[in-house]
């Protein structure tokens, strides 16, 4: 079997994830107490009123019949209008503005992740029991155990009291002019090029933006930071201990080609699950760090629909997120075939 | 090389390639110091095979990795020299111990299911090898790669050197870290276990190919094993160690005619199928001890058959079993054969205390 044929059969086996998925979504947001029409009329309506929404929202047919304009319209990508957050508008629409934010603040925190906590795993891995892998070690388990919600509030508290606090050192007019909680004005992504047609303009938004996200993506990425840094660690030591280790080391082979040849990619094997894992963790924690920084991303939006009873929303966000996990989980096994060489397409 | 063939070399005018004089390597842990080695001497000339056998736990793994200076902390040699060709290794750096890693002392390792870096192909790991070694690169690599592979007896190498470790068999695994180790192009190979974790047929196949390699590479062999079979098969000479020292040394033929030190009998004693049939398997009762003080006793005494009460008191050193025998010794209270125990006793107990470094 070639990788295509392998990665087609992939595609085609997680249509049933999809369908089981938006299936438990539905039962969820239909079975469950959210009223939408309730949550439209307010709590002063009349009966009559109330009733008239239930049929205009398609309320009172019946369930099956639901159930399947709700998967067709999902699988054709017709996502609908959202009923309560902004009537009228459609629900592709409302995802188009928020996504960036979300898209913004995963980027970072994934990027901090990534190339904060596997780096400093790595190099406590290499020193291990000396008094840098101690701090980093326990600096990490710190950092992992420091839930999100908390943290974010702790960063928002002392950066909005930055003078106070850190000394005289006042966070919002650092380097450019910023609010400690806002949603990231990410305006200038619409034309990239403008960072290199108008430097003098496009350069300080992109600075803002960055700054704008930073508390929140250093919160989103703490814990990812810290479980990566362990399992690197971890790794690390395992692969160094190995015996093909020792047998380049008996060849001859230099410290440094042992620790980026033979450690280093055998160490990223049990990191790979870890690292695409967190696409999951980034959907689920955002809500609560956009929340707290006022981000107004899908997080904020998926919360929002969902207390609201704005079903197709909540439905099209779900389904979307979905997506993202399923591709996340075909990407990691593309991932595991690319750098470990014994995970076989044959079914053997 | 095989019991058969051995000529006794006269080695009167030939150099050791490997010497080994006093080596004592220690572990610091925060129980205790352990003598992993304690004070062990032997010598490699070119073209033999030499045997180490004993139980595990008894310092043979140990001696390998200190002569490849891959000793980690929290261990370190602590005395003694190691002579390869002339040259003590005993306090060199990891990196001028390294150009002597392959380059002239090369190791093949217990495991052949491990001892190949599972992502990347036997090829690559062999080319390595031959780049550090030789300076081979590209397609002159790999030609040279597939033709030690074809030594080695693999078939269809150019195929094969493109293959993943994991796609090998056991016994096919281990002749590719052969090569791999062959590809440094080494004077003295030295095998840990190599045939422990194979089955009989390959590991016979293995034997023999090691055998072949050597008659035509004039390789010098450090061959480690528990197993006195194999041992018969290959050694040309053999040193038994215990707990940390070597108890005897002898050509594999006096070994196995007339063993010496109650040690090595009682190991010869213990191979399943030299026994009539019905008769239970001869075991040596007990452990081997941890070595962690300076010996001023036999260590094998408490598990030993002929003890008596001076073993208690006396540690024996390394004596030619008799007077007119000077490649066989044993370190054992026993001997030399030619004098009375107290004399014997008397003789140990001035080399120990005379010869002690401390």
């Amino acid at each position: 079997m070639s990788r295509w044929q392998y990665f087609l059969r992939r595609i085609l086996l997680s249509i049933p994830v999809v369908l089981f998925g938006t299936t438990v979504t539905f039962m969820i947001i239909r079975l469950g107490p959210l009223d939408p029409a309730a949550a439209i009329l307010g709590p002063t309506g009349d009966p009559a009123a109330y009733d008239r929404i239930r049929e205009q929202l398609g309320l009172t047919q019946p369930l099956w019949q639901q159930y399947f304009d709700f998967l067709f319209q999902l699988f054709t990508f017709d996502l609908g209008n959202s009923w309560v957050i902004g009537p009228g508008r459609t629900a592709y629409e409302l995802i188009l503005i928020h996504a960036p934010r979300t898209i913004w603040l995963g980027f970072w925190s994934v990027l901090i992740a990534l190339f904060v906590g596997i780096p400093l795993g790595f190099y406590a891995g290499l020193n291990p029991n000396t008094f840098s892998d101690y701090t980093a070690s326990f600096g990490g388990i710190v950092w992992r155990a420091m839930p999100n919600f908390w943290l974010a509030i702790i960063f928002v508290s002392v950066l909005s009291q930055s003078e106070d606090l850190l000394f005289g050192f006042e966070w919002s007019s650092w380097l450019v002019q910023t609010n400690v909680v806002t949603p990231p004005s990410l305006a200038f992504m619409s034309e990239p090029l403008a960072l290199l047609t108008n430097p003098g303009d496009t350069w300080p938004q992109l600075i803002g933006a960055i700054k704008q996200i930073a508390p929140a993506a250093i919160v989103l990425g703490s814990s990812s930071m810290g479980n990566e840094m362990r399992i690197g660690r971890t790794a690390v030591l395992e692969t160094i201990n190995s015996n093909y280790v020792e047998t380049a080391r008996a060849k001859g082979v230099s410290n440094r080609t042992i620790v980026w040849k033979h450690v280093f990619r055998n160490a990223l094997i049990p990191l790979v699950p870890i690292i695409t894992g967190e696409a999951f963790l980034l959907i689920g924690g955002s809500v609560l760090v956009e929340t707290v920084f006022a981000i107004n991303g899908l997080g904020w939006l998926f919360f929002q629909a969902a207390i609201q009873g704005d079903l197709p929303l909540v439905g099209s966000l779900m389904f979307i997120f979905i997506l993202i996990l399923v591709g996340t989980n075909i990407l990691q096994d593309f991932l595991y075939t690319i750098i470990d060489p014994r995970v076989g397409y044959d079914q053997s | 090389m095989s019991s058969q063939t051995t000529t006794t070399r006269d080695r009167s005018g030939e150099e050791p390639i490997l010497s080994i004089q006093d080596l004592r390597t220690v572990f610091y842990t925060d129980k205790e110091v352990i003598r992993a080695v304690d004070g062990i001497s032997f010598d490699i000339y070119p073209g033999e095979t030499v045997g180490i056998v004993g139980e595990s736990g008894s310092g043979k793994s140990v001696t390998a990795r200190s002569i490849m200076g891959l000793v980690e902390s929290p261990g370190r040699i602590e005395n003694g020299s190691i002579e390869f060709k002339g040259e003590n290794l005993v306090g060199k750096t990891q990196k001028q111990w390294r150009k002597i890693r392959g380059n002239g002392i090369a190791m093949v390792f217990q495991d052949p299911l491990t001892s190949l870096n599972p992502v990347y192909t036997v090829g690559n790991q062999i080319k390595e090898s031959l780049r550090l070694h030789q300076g081979l690169t590209g397609q002159e690599a790999t030609e040279e790669a597939i033709e030690l592979l074809e030594a080695v007896g693999i078939p269809d190498a150019g195929r094969r050197i493109r293959e993943y470790p994991h796609q090998f068999s056991g016994g096919m695994r281990q002749r590719a870290v052969i090569a791999m180790a062959l590809a440094c192009d080494p004077e003295l190979l030295i095998c840990d276990e190599p045939t422990t974790a194979l089955d009989v047929t390959i590991q016979a196949q293995i034997l023999e190919l090691l055998n072949d390699l050597q008659e035509e590479r004039d390789l010098a062999i450090m061959f480690i094993t528990h197993d006195m079979g194999v041992i018969a098969e290959i050694a040309d000479r053999v040193n038994v160690m215990y707990a940390g020292e070597v108890v005897e040394t002898a050509s594999a033929v006096d070994l196995f005619g007339t063993p010496k030190h109650p040690y090595t009998e009682g190991l010869l004693r213990s191979i399943p199928g030299t026994h009539d049939q019905g008769e239970r398997l001869w075991t040596i009762e007990g452990d081997v001890p941890t070595p962690n003080e300076q010996p001023t006793y036999c260590r094998f005494a408490p598990r030993c058959p002929k003890a008596f009460d001076e073993c208690e008191q006396v540690h024996p050193v390394s004596v030619p079993v008799d007077e007119n025998t000077h490649d066989h010794t044993a370190a054992c209270l026993l001997y030399p054969e030619d004098r009375s125990q107290a004399e014997a006793v008397a003789y140990h107990e001035s080399r120990s205390t005379g010869g002690a470094d401390q």
